[in-house]
C-alpha cells in the first residue's frame, strides 16, 4: 500500500509528471490527487482510453519526457488501437507508463462485466509485447517505488509502452479537495 | 499551404491525407520534418495534434482530420473543445466518405460538423465550400487566438499515381522532434 502522494511525488522524482486517462475506481484515490496538485494542462481528463493514448503520444513528442495513461483495464479495448499502430516499437516507438486498474481479477469477486477482461488481461499484455508488473496493498511503499522505477527505466531504453497493474487498496484512501 | 507558416506544424489523418501531404513537401521541395503524418489509428490524429499544442506554444499546430476520423472518435472534440489550446487549428476535410479505403459513405453530410464543434466548445468554426471561402477562412484561423475548427467541404478524387512516405514512422517521428525543439 502507498499513499497516492508519495508515489506522486516519486514519479515527479523520475521526470513523470504529465498525465491522462479515463478514471476508475480502483485509482481513484491516485486520481484525486493527480486532479488536486496537477499544474495546467499537466492532466488531462480523456474521451476514453485511446484518445489518452493519442495524447500522450503528442505529449513526448513536444517534450521527449514519459507521459502516464491511467485507466481500468475495461478500457483496455478503446486502448489497443493507438497503442499497436502508433506507439508501438514497430511504428513511432513511444514510451509510456501504462497505470491499469484490475478489476476482475481471478479470485476476486467482482461483477460479470469485469470477469472475462481481469481473467485474460495478463495474457493480452503478453501478446501484445507490454511489458508490466503488478503491484497490491500488500507491497511496501519502497517495494512499489522499486517495481515502478524497474519498468521506467525499461520503457525509456526500449523506447515503448510499460504497464503497471494495480491492484484493489494499493493506494491508500485520501480525502480530496474535489 | 502557401497559408501555413514555415514554423507551423500538421498533424495528418491517416490514410491518403498523410499521403497527400507528403508528396505536397516532396514536389515543393519541402523537407518533412514539420510533419507528423498519422500512419495509424484512424481517429486520433487530433488527441496527437492536442497533446503537440500545448507544449509547442510557439508554434501554430494544424491537424489535417477526415469526416470518418472525427465521427469515429467524435469525443475528442469535445476534449478539445474543453480546453481551448490557442495554437491548435483543426482542419476537417469532409467528403462524406473512406475515400482511402475504396469510397464507401459516411453518415458526414447527414449533419452538421462544424455546428457540432462550436456545441463542444471550439471558439471559432467556420465551414469552406469553395476556393474563395476557403481563403478566406484559412487566413481567419490563422489569426484566431484560441481553439479554431474549419470544415473545407472537399470532392472525391485522388490521383492515381499518389505516392506513399519512402521514410519509416520513426524517422518521421525524430525529425519532427528535432524540430520541435527549435
Amino acid at each position: 500500500m502507498i499513499k497516492p502522494q508519495l508515489f506522486f511525488q516519486y514519479l515527479k522524482k523520475e521526470g513523470i509528471d504529465f498525465y491522462t486517462g479515463v478514471p476508475d475506481s480502483l485509482l481513484k484515490d491516485l486520481c484525486f490527487y493527480i486532479s488536486d496538485y496537477s499544474k495546467e494542462n499537466k492532466h488531462i481528463i480523456a474521451a476514453n482510453e485511446g484518445s489518452a493514448l493519442s495524447i500522450s503520444i503528442g505529449y513526448h513528442v513536444a517534450t521527449n519526457n514519459v507521459p502516464v495513461v491511467y485507466l481500468q483495464n475495461s478500457g483496455l479495448g478503446n486502448l489497443i488501437n493507438p497503442l499497436l499502430s502508433l506507439a508501438d516499437k514497430d511504428v513511432y516507438s513511444i514510451p509510456i507508463l501504462l497505470i491499469i486498474g484490475w478489476r476482475g481479477k481471478p479470485g476476486v469477486k467482482d461483477e460479470p462485466q469485469h470477469k472475462k477482461t481481469g481473467h485474460v488481461m495478463l495474457d493480452m499484455l503478453k501478446s501484445m509485447k507490454i511489458p508490466y508488473k503488478v503491484i497490491s496493498k500488500s507491497n511496501k511503499p519502497e517495494k512499489i517505488k522499486a517495481i515502478t522505477g524497474h519498468l521506467i527505466n525499461k520503457s525509456k531504453k526500449n523506447n515503448s509502452p510499460v504497464a503497471l497493474i494495480v491492484e484493489r487498496d494499493t493506494f491508500e484512501n485520501i480525502n480530496s479537495k474535489l | 499551404m502557401n497559408y501555413i507558416g514555415l514554423k507551423d506544424v500538421i498533424i495528418s489523418t491517416t490514410g491518403f491525407t498523410s499521403r497527400e501531404l507528403y508528396e505536397y513537401r516532396k514536389n515543393n521541395n519541402q523537407d518533412h520534418s514539420r510533419d507528423f503524418l498519422t500512419v495509424g489509428g484512424m481517429g486520433h490524429a487530433n488527441q496527437i495534434a492536442l497533446g503537440i499544442a500545448l507544449y509547442s506554444k510557439n508554434k501554430s499546430v494544424y491537424c489535417f482530420d477526415g469526416d470518418g476520423s472525427i465521427i469515429m472518435h467524435m469525443g475528442s472534440l469535445s476534449t478539445n473543445g474543453n480546453i481551448k489550446c490557442a495554437n491548435l487549428k483543426h482542419i476537417v476535410f469532409n467528403n462524406g466518405s473512406h475515400e482511402s479505403v475504396g469510397g464507401q459513405p459516411t453518415t458526414a453530410h447527414e449533419f452538421n460538423i462544424k455546428n457540432i464543434a462550436k456545441n463542444m466548445g471550439y471558439g471559432l468554426t467556420l465551414s469552406a465550400n469553395n476556393e474563395k471561402q476557403l481563403k478566406k477562412a484559412i487566413v481567419e484561423i490563422k489569426e484566431y487566438k484560441g481553439s479554431c475548427f474549419l470544415e473545407v467541404m472537399i470532392s472525391n478524387g485522388t490521383r492515381a499515381d499518389l505516392g506513399r512516405p519512402k521514410s519509416s514512422p520513426l524517422e518521421n517521428k525524430k525529425l519532427l522532434m528535432s524540430f520541435l525543439k527549435k
